[in-house]
């Protein structure tokens, strides 16, 4: 009984071993609309709200029984959410949050729907599996990430149609299957945002390159560089392939932009060896030279290399090449000539750090900002 | 039409940018042929003059515009799709192919010409007898205001649509009104269809559906047939048709014209409202008949106590389009024709209804029973029956110039035996569901109308009927005089003595 009539809610606790890592006080929380249009038509008549408890999972079950019961549903379901330090939801922040401020507002309720800070687990999913998922529905993330496939009766596009067959008819079988549908998907929720703490600490198992580029690419994103790093190191440390040339290609880019022009190069190198097919790497590693190393002559012998090992690409190179042919005789040219002040220039726009070994072998400890930074 | 293409094909020629105007979406397409051919020795010609109406596909449509903006495009023949609200920079000729219907129409569609270095609009007047008259009586074109715009904001189905919005975005209290109207009875029909619930003395909506997006700015159904081209190795769509104009223009074996280009319709598939054309070459076009009944659904007022009495109602309008005739280009004449088999179309409006008083009918048929023709064969009961579509003829466009609108805003059916009343009949319709509250301003104009219709008949210069007064009844004997004694007998009152003398 709220102060705005009465709300129907049903709890009760799921045991569940403790979750690893801890993800601390969230609330998961999940809705059903009837709806996807969003828009004040659309109103949310489930909830479901998962919070991890001691023992195990408290999860509540709010649900609307007819529409004019709003204001306390909705009060009830932010008492639920209130306690939580953080909400997750799976997409929340474009559709259910906005629904929910809306619906507040449409019913007249005071002040205005507030919950604490967000977490869109749609969003992590995104940055960190989308190369492994066709489409990141959550019954796809359920079936491929957490390895789950559900048995559910009732798919999502139907559920709208149940409550208002509720509401002309009071038919209540499809209902429950609604409702059992609304709870399944605030529990994986837990267990999704588990998963992904697991891989963003970077203590999950069985990660492959492009997993690791995927890791490192967001943990940049959010500023964590000492994470960002150590995840490209990882990419790179498979032999081969592509999400690790790519891994190896943003440090070195990086590498560039501090101004360890050795060092990237001398990881160019490294990788070229290990991706001998992939063109990015040898262009990557001819422009270097050419334009930061100012050496023409390894950029052309680069170039070649190049082209002889991948002959399908041998066109494309062939006005690279032509430009380092016409330098390099230029310089030869000069050089012969005995100007000195070429060598000068050559080496003055540099600056250098030099590495003493490539990156793989672990000694860009010094490159790390330190400090290690968690969480979502 | 050929005298409008007599007009505006040495402009196009000389490359002087010319619209031109017609009353429908066939006469577009011929117009659009005729003008093409005229042009045909040059290369261009397809580039050059182009045809625009509504069904056409949207990119295409912004293509036509650009080109005129720009000059890519000398000529353009159009319904009055074009007549307002698009940018087509300003052209120097106009042409009008018939009265577009109102003078607010034909102020905007002369008004699309207008270059500093002169231009020019011409109005060719079709033999219709609403040009007729503007032609004769340019002063009443020239000299009144443009006409008020007509509304029926009770039409059950706008307001129907306008209250699933309104339901959607915020609730209903029970006692609340939507504007003027009273919507409890359509909010309890909602619920009956699961549209709305009512909850703690409010309605909700309660469907998935977004309810704007089924209302429709152009027209009040939905269901449009979707024109496929099955030439090309994937299927594609060339344009859209409504529902209720489709059995005419696109019934199996029509040929359809778009953009001047000739399509066979190969195949209708009208459970699915498709319609499978391929592009042909062939030297005649298509035009249908449609046959149309009316049935009464409910009597608003009348019908009173005079000779031709009159009513206004709720009215369902049956339109079977029965067959087709191929007529070749520029000679008009009818080569062939076919049947359509196509499902009856209803329409549910509202009209007024014209109803001949049983005496009447039987006097007048007797006398006109009582004068043979030359041949020696009896007129009889044909030249009343021809006498009665004269009526609906010049009744409708008397009307429409009455009541300020386009003359195809309504229809008109003459029937010898109503199925409602059982007697003679003629009925003027809307032609939009649910009606725009014409029938009831017609049935208070009655008089008027009648003295209109009555005089429009007799001025005109013809001798046996024509399609400026009565229609193409000229080859029945007797249709216009029998039309003439029609009108004027029911003019005076039923005790009159003299309501039989000629």
């Amino acid at each position: 009984m709220t102060r705005y009539g009465t709300a129907v809610i049903r709890q009760d606790v799921i045991p569940l071993s403790a979750l690893d890592p801890n993800p601390g006080n969230v609330a998961y929380v999940d809705t059903e609309t009837t709806g996807l249009t969003g828009g004040t038509g659309t109103y949310v008549f489930a909830a479901a709200v998962a919070r991890p408890i001691d023992c195990g999972l408290r999860v509540a079950q709010l649900f609307l029984p007819q529409p004019g019961m709003e204001p306390a549903f909705l009060h009830a379901l932010r008492e639920e959410m209130g306690e939580a330090t953080a909400i997750a939801t799976f997409n929340g922040g474009s559709f259910d949050l906005p629904v929910l401020r809306t619906r507040w507002v449409m019913a007249r309720m005071p002040g205005e729907f507030a919950h604490a800070a967000h977490v869109d687990l749609l969003t992590l999913v995104r940055a960190l599996y989308r190369h492994r998922l066709e489409s990141c529905t959550l019954r796809q993330v359920e079936e491929r990430v957490l390895g789950y496939e559900r048995d559910d009766p009732l798919p999502s596009a139907l559920v709208p149609e149940t409550y208002f067959e509720y509401l002309r008819h009071g038919a209540r079988e499809l209902l429950e299957a609604a409702l059992e549908h609304n709870r399944l998907d605030v529990i994986s929720l837990v267990h999704l945002h588990s998963r992904l703490l697991l891989r963003l600490q970077g203590g999950e198992t069985g990660m492959d390159a492009a997993d690791w580029l995927a890791l490192g690419r967001h943990r940049f994103r959010r500023g964590a560089k000492a994470d960002g790093w150590r995840a490209l190191r990882n990419a790179t440390s498979f032999a081969g392939g592509e999400a690790a040339a790519t891994a190896g290609l943003l440090i070195s880019r990086r590498l560039v932009r501090r101004g360890s022009i050795a060092a990237a190069d001398t990881l160019l190198a490294w990788l070229e060896d290990r991706a001998a097919e992939d063109l990015r790497v040898s262009l990557a590693r001819a422009r270097l030279l050419e334009w930061r190393r100012r050496d023409p002559r390894q950029a052309l012998e680069v170039v070649e290399a190049a082209q002889s090992r991948m002959p399908d690409a041998a066109e494309e190179l062939e006005h690279r090449r032509s430009r380092l042919r016409r330098k390099v005789k230029l310089r030869d040219g000069r050089l012969g000539r005995g100007r000195r002040r070429e060598s000068g220039r050559r080496q003055g726009n540099v600056r250098q750090v030099q590495l003493e070994v490539p990156i793989a072998d672990g000694a860009a400890q010094r490159l790390d900002d330190g400090g290690v930074e968690l969480g979502a | 039409m050929l005298e409008a293409r007599r007009i505006a094909h040495p402009w196009i020629k000389t490359g002087v940018q010319t619209i031109v105007f017609c009353r429908s979406r066939l006469q577009v397409e011929v117009m659009l042929s005729y003008l093409r051919q005229d042009l045909a020795p040059r290369l261009d010609a397809h580039q050059r003059v182009r045809g625009y109406r509504a069904g056409y596909l949207p990119l295409h449509r912004r293509e036509i515009e650009a080109g005129l903006r720009a000059g890519d495009i000398t000529g353009v023949v159009s319904t009055n799709a074009l007549e307002l609200g698009i940018d087509i920079g300003s052209l120097q000729c106009a042409v009008l192919v018939g009265y577009p219907g109102t003078i607010a129409s034909t102020w905007q569609q002369l008004g699309r010409a207008g270059r500093r270095s002169g231009s020019v609009g011409v109005f060719v007047a079709s033999s219709s007898p609403l040009d007729q008259f503007i032609v004769r009586h340019p002063e009443y074109f020239l000299g009144t205001d443009p006409e008020e715009g007509l509304i029926d904001p009770d039409n059950l189905l706008l307001l129907a649509g306008h209250l699933q919005a309104g339901l959607f975005e915020l609730p209903f209290e029970d006692q609340e009104r939507l504007g003027h109207a009273d919507v409890r009875d359509l909010l309890q029909l909602f619920e009956e269809d699961g549209s709305a619930t009512r909850s703690a003395g409010r309605w909700f909506w309660s469907r998935q559906a977004f309810p704007a997006e089924e209302v429709h700015l152009r027209r009040i159904l939905a269901d449009n047939v979707v024109i496929i081209d099955t030439s090309h190795p994937r299927p594609q769509v060339i344009g859209e048709m409504d529902q209720f104009t489709a059995p005419v223009l696109l019934h199996e074996e029509a040929v359809y014209l778009h953009e001047g280009a000739q399509y066979h319709v190969d195949r209708l598939d009208w459970d699915e409202k498709k319609a499978y054309v391929r592009p042909v070459a062939v030297d005649y076009y298509t035009d249908a008949l449609a046959s149309v009944s009316v049935q009464v659904l409910e009597t608003f007022a009348g019908p009173d106590e005079k000779r031709l009495t009159r009513s206004h109602g709720e009215v369902k309008i049956t339109s079977l389009a029965s067959m087709f005739k191929k007529i070749r280009f520029h000679t008009h004449e009818n080569i062939g024709a076919g049947p359509i088999h196509l499902p009856e179309q209803t329409l549910h409006t509202t009209g007024y209804w014209v109803t001949v008083d049983e005496d009447l009918w039987v006097s007048l048929g007797r006398e006109t029973q009582a004068h043979p023709t030359k041949s020696g064969d009896f007129a009889g009961t044909p030249g009343l029956e021809a006498g009665l579509q004269g009526i609906a003829h010049s009744l409708r466009h008397v009307a429409s110039l009455r009541l300020m609108c386009d003359p195809r805003d309504l229809g008109a059916v003459a029937e010898v035996r109503s199925v409602t009343t059982q007697l003679p009949t003629v009925t003027v319709y809307e032609v939009y569901p649910g009606g725009v509250g014409f029938s009831s301003r017609l049935y208070e104009l009655h008089v008027e109308l009648l003295e209109d219709a009555a005089a429009l008949v007799r001025d005109c210069p013809c001798s046996a009927g024509c399609p400026s007064c009565v229609g193409p009844l000229h080859l029945v004997e007797g249709a216009k005089e029998a039309c003439l004694r029609l009108l004027e007998a029911g003019r005076r009152s039923p005790n009159s003595a003299t309501a039989l003398a000629v």
